[in-house]
């Protein structure tokens, strides 16, 4: 896809940042070398990791894969999603060990051979390559290019990138992109026939009683996932880069935990909306009637508006960078149509960069 | 956004780490003010233990509103203070609630809303079981202005026993709230004026549960001292400063907020650490009481028959009205016997104060701990005890024993059974499991 | 300017930033109550554990209330909330009322305070039962604002007392022959006006106008005001963005839970609810638009009509029947006064 990347250079150029092409690990030290997730698995523990958003796929991507290694009476697994309270949108972690010995280890991942990031828009809140050691391999569900995640991420090892939003929309009429993550770990774990893969995945879905028309969808998509797969090897990670901040205690706790309020306003909820798309509200010829139904019907509260003595309250725009989950009520409600969702595509600058 | 308006309200206000605090919302001078005074003048007559405990918890000008629910044996509580406040009138409330655990939200919501004002009330046993959700949440919240006395009664049943021994506050061990038992009729009434001052110091911030024996002295009567009004007022008022942190009338904040795994251990030891405060705070409370007033204020335990040297052959470690028995045994049986016997009777049950307990009891040959309590293992009081002695070298041994179980009689022939297994165990015999003792046998 | 519309320029005690389901009722409640209740009275809050507590209310960043962008001046605009155990939001509403109007009898606090009470139906109808109605029974002046979703949602998405019948819940789901809940749920609102409630009402934040209006009532109340607020629960029931206010109304209109207010001593009436059905949206339609009913009805693709599953026939025909009942029954009890 031509168009990201251009636009990208673009920028830097309009900028006066200085391009430069991604380093491959080959290119930089010599002796640098990749972890092989089979070697991990037999002589030790592959531990793995993803990042992604509660009801985004994250976690049946992760069972679908638990299933997968166990079809092989040798490998042990311990798999488990991380989350708290919330259902939708917010982001979730999901961990997974593999091994050909029994795992006994309970404590959390830290170090993960392989960190998925299942949603870009969890990857804006959250370091999704945080502790992966040297070598380690990187899979994003993304329609950008390896090189370019590389250098956006600033990853040093394996990069597998897999366009698994548009092949679940193409495939299955879900913008969910967990056939094509699942594809691309059971790649990035190495070991798997593609025959295997398939027939797994297919299996956990006729044993939920998925209908037959569905399970062949779901084929396609799986097919597809494994051609659309692109990788590389880079070294772009710095020494400081992706590294956990060491605990340095709890600080002053407030007696029973009672606080302060407005505190959510750190909680920027804008990344529960939909990957790729954002809220946009126009009204150019002032076609607003000044019901308020949008103001009154949003979730948020984070409609602006101003009052009107004629019409009664016109909106003047929302709020969508910070809060907006593009829950889309007032696409709903709105009697003029003033509110729409339109695709979006962060334009990824330096400075947006995340460790 | 809003159109502007007017402030109706202005008020200053702080900022705390607990949200933001508006001050001169509520008037405290006019409550203490509206108090209609039980007493004003120090009187004496005969008084059961609910009625002691009752009659202080009126004395308080910050006590408002009692809320409670009837179970025996606390009922008495409720309906004294119900008797009183019908007869003085005024502004106070007595609330009835449906069950307990109504009760403990209750307190919690009130608690909250005014920090400045005590809600207290009395409950045993089951009930008391019916509030734990409550009481655990209570322990951690910071709402040291909640007083629960409870009147010890065994917990549970099959079978069911209305008696009182303290299996019912030992099971909330860790629901976070100070646990202080108190015995005879004046310890009582003392124990739950100072409760308050030691709950909500600001160091603590936690709430209290002062408790006494149910029918071994909720039920019987004897002669009981009370302090006018004005000095238990002046006494607390010395302790209780305005709370520091805002309540949901004079706060703009939130209370009860849930966290994840990341922060839970970091509340705990918050939690923790202002309940050890306890230990640096209740002897300076119990000092203060027992200068104003001329008697013995709060302390960790008390005492009976230590030498000065603190060594003896038998140490006893016990707690409530039974004590009372082996106080008056002690000498008969060091004469008879030609053994040093000396005993404490725990009054700060949690935190234990481990320290002290060590300290004293580093001297005895062998420690007799009578535990009133169905336990598991060789009994609460036990392992407490056994902790405390942990890190003493050459520890004395201990001996488990078991009297007093849903109230039995502890007889001088129990005592006397039990005195004669330690005494055994002093003079070189290994300690055998833990035993029941009854009617002078050991079972 | 209406007074509707009035309504949208007060301050919202509730902020965003928490972590409810983009589209959940529940927010959309509590921006409107948040804006209702900035009336000149300090306001406290109270709640029970539920997904609108653990969701708005967790440390360390998520603390979504408040009124204006920092601690106000106006004493009254201040807002204070209290979490403490599943069903005890009536409970502790009834205590801070208790404290406030002792303090002012006194003399001791002249600002006046508002208190509500907020829980799921598992915390009021469940578990809640007890405390709920006892508040109610000792005529405790708060008002008592229960969300009904039909499930017990922070747990998963669970049976609960107010599921209606044939809904597939995670403990009662529709699964082999069993179509789903078979029990009909508990009639809160008529409990509630048995047990002495000043008010008792039953609408959403779909019916936006009266909503309002019943809130301002219900903060005005000298007794006890009970709210049932209809909770479409976009993950529970599992509909499609965008169709929260949509399936509010629906459900409202269809006889599902129709919009309906009442008064003591004045009685009440069923809004915008018709007796008859033919005069009334299909249920049909109501449980298209969610897939907890999609053993009972579809959406077929082609036509977009509701389609009932083949062999289903004989439980929609008695659901329809369950939902005239209810609906007639909402007019019986608006005769009561």
């Amino acid at each position: 896809m031509s168009g990201p990347r251009d636009s990208v250079a673009e920028v830097k150029a309009a900028m006066g940042v200085p391009d430069r092409s991604a380093r491959t690990l080959d290119d930089a030290r010599p002796g640098t070398g990749l972890l092989d997730p089979q070697e991990l698995l037999r002589d030790s523990v592959l531990e793995i990791r993803g990042d992604g958003k509660a009801g985004g796929g994250l976690v049946l991507a992760f069972q679908t894969l638990a299933a997968l290694a166990l079809r092989d009476p040798e490998l042990h697994v311990q798999e488990w999603p991380f989350f708290s309270s919330a259902r939708r949108g917010a982001n979730i972690r999901s961990f997974l060990r593999m091994s050909r010995r029994p795992i006994e280890v309970a404590c959390e991942v830290t170090r993960p051979a392989i960190a998925l990031l299942m949603d870009e828009s969890a990857g804006r809140s959250v370091d999704f390559a945080q502790g992966v050691p040297k070598g380690g391999t990187f899979v994003l569900n993304t329609r950008r290019g390896p090189e370019e995640c590389a250098r956006h991420y600033r990853l040093t090892g394996r990069v597998l990138t897999v366009p698994g939003d548009d092949i679940g929309t193409r495939h299955l009429k879900h913008a969910i992109g967990n056939v094509s993550a699942y594809v691309a770990m059971a790649r990035a774990i190495g070991g798997f026939e593609r025959g295997e893969m398939v027939e797994s995945f297919l299996a956990m879905l006729a044993k939920r009683r998925i209908p037959p028309g569905l399970i062949e969808a779901n084929r396609a998509a799986l097919e597809a996932s494994d051609a659309a797969i692109q990788s590389g090897t880079f070294d772009e990670a710095s020494p400081e880069d992706h590294v956990a901040t060491p605990f340095a205690g709890y600080g002053q706790l407030p007696p029973g935990a009672q606080t302060a309020l407005r505190l959510s306003r750190d909680n920027r909820t804008a990344d529960y909306a939909r990957s790729g798309f954002r809220l946009r509200f126009e009204d150019p010829a002032t076609a607003c009637t000044g019901c308020a139904h949008c103001v009154t019907n949003c979730p948020e509260g984070i409609i602006h508006f101003r009052p009107d003595a004629e019409r009664g309250l016109l909106v003047t725009g929302v709020d969508v960078s910070s809060y907006c989950k593009l829950c889309g009520e007032c696409i709903a409600v709105c009697p003029e149509h003033l509110f729409k969702e339109m695709p979006f595509q962060d334009v990824w600058e330096e400075s947006e960069v995340t460790t | 956004m809003t159109t502007a308006t007017a402030p109706s309200h202005p008020l200053p206000h702080t900022t705390t780490p607990a949200g933001e605090r508006y001050d001169g919302v509520i008037d405290l001078e006019r409550v203490k003010a509206a108090h209609r005074p039980l007493y004003t003048a120090r009187e004496s007559f005969t008084a059961d233990g609910n009625t002691a405990a009752a009659l202080a918890t009126l004395q308080m000008w910050r006590a408002l509103i009692f809320a409670g629910f009837p179970i025996t044996p606390s009922t008495k509580w409720i309906e004294t203070v119900a008797a009183k406040v019908a007869a003085q009138g005024g502004h106070r409330r007595v609330k009835l609630l449906e069950a307990e655990h109504a009760v403990a939200d209750y307190l919690v919501g009130a608690a909250a809303a005014c920090r400045d004002l005590i809600f207290p009330t009395a409950t045993s046993s089951v009930g008391l079981d019916h509030m734990t959700e409550t009481t655990r949440s209570l322990g951690a919240s910071g709402l040291g202005n909640v007083m629960i006395i409870d009147v010890y009664r065994a917990t549970a049943n099959f079978p069911l026993c209305i008696e009182g021994d303290p299996s019912d506050t030992l099971a909330h061990r860790d629901d976070g709230f100070i646990q202080i038992c108190a015995r005879g009729k004046q310890q009582i009434y003392d124990t739950v004026i100072q409760a308050p001052c030691l709950g909500m110091h600001p160091e603590i911030l936690t709430p209290t549960m002062p408790g006494f024996y149910g029918i071994k002295d909720s039920h019987r009567s004897a002669r009981l001292q009370v302090e006018p009004d004005a000095e238990i007022h002046a006494f607390q008022d010395g302790w209780i400063p305005p709370c520091t942190l805002p309540g949901l009338i004079n706060g703009d904040t939130a209370m009860g907020n849930c966290v994840t795994s990341r922060h839970f251990q970091g509340f705990k030891l918050e939690q923790k650490r202002r309940m050890e405060q306890v230990f640096e705070w209740l002897p300076r409370i119990g000092d203060d009481f027992a200068q104003r007033f001329g008697r013995p204020g709060l302390a960790f335990y008390d005492e009976a028959g230590w030498p000065a040297d603190g060594a003896v052959d038998i140490a006893v470690v016990s707690m409530g009205p039974d004590f009372g028995t082996f106080e008056a045994l002690r000498q008969r049986y060091e004469a008879t016997r030609r053994v040093r016997v000396a005993g404490i009777a725990m009054r700060l049950l949690t935190p234990f104060p481990r320290e002290a307990v060590r300290r004293r009891l580093a001297g005895a040959r062998a420690v007799l701990v009578v535990n009133q309590a169905h336990h598991h293992g060789r009994g609460h009081l036990t392992l407490d005890v056994a902790d405390a002695l942990d890190a003493l070298p050459g520890a004395p041994p201990l001996v488990p024993a078991f009297a007093g179980l849903g109230g039995a009689d502890v007889s001088s022939a129990t005592w006397e059974e039990m005195f004669d297994e330690a005494r055994a165990v002093a003079a070189g015999v290994l300690p055998g499991a833990p035993r029941i003792y009854h009617e002078g046998a050991a079972l | 300017m209406s007074g509707y519309k009035e309504i949208a320029l007060k301050e919202s005690c509730f902020r965003p930033g928490s972590t409810l389901c983009p589209g959940c009722m529940e927010a959309i409640a509590f921006q409107n109550v948040g804006r209702a209740s900035d009336n000149g009275k300090k306001t406290v809050f109270t709640i029970g554990t539920s997904c609108a507590e653990v969701s708005t209310l967790a440390f360390p960043n998520v603390v979504a209330w408040g009124r204006g962008d920092a601690p106000p001046d106006d004493f009254t605009k201040s807002f204070a909330i209290l979490h403490n155990v599943f069903e005890s939001a009536p409970t502790l509403a009834e205590a801070v009322r208790d404290v406030s109007d002792v303090l002012t009898e006194i003399g001791a606090l002249e600002a006046p305070v508002q208190v509500m009470a907020t829980s799921g139906d598992g915390g009021a109808l469940a578990i809640g039962l007890r405390s709920l109605l006892h508040t109610i029974h000792r005529r405790a002046r708060v008002t008592i604002m229960v969300l009904v979703n039909e499930i017990f949602a922070n747990t998963g998405f669970q049976y609960s007392p107010a599921t209606m019948p044939y809904a597939d819940t995670s403990t009662t789901p529709a699964a082999g022959e069993t179509p789903g809940n078979l029990e009909p749920p508990l009639d809160y609102v008529h409990l509630a006006i048995a047990a002495g409630a000043e008010m008792v009402a039953q609408v959403s934040p779909a019916h936006g106008k009266l909503f309002v209006k019943t809130v301002e009532r219900a903060l005005e109340c000298r007794g006890t005001a009970v709210l049932f607020v209809p909770a479409p629960c976009i993950s529970g029931w599992k509909f499609e963005d965008g169709m929260t206010v949509e399936l509010a109304l629906l459900g409202a209109r269809c006889g599902v839970f129709p919009a309906f207010v009442w008064e003591r001593g004045k009685g009440g009436s069923v809004k915008d609810c018709p007796r008859e059905a033919a005069e009334r949206p299909p249920v049909e339609e109501f449980l298209a638009a969610q897939r907890r009913f999609s053993h009972l009805v579809r959406r077929d693709r082609e036509t977009g009509a509701a389609v009932v599953v083949p062999g289903r026939e004989a439980d929609v025909a008695r659901l329809r029947a369950w939902v005239q009942e209810n609906v007639e029954r909402l007019y019986r009890l608006g005769e009561l006064k």
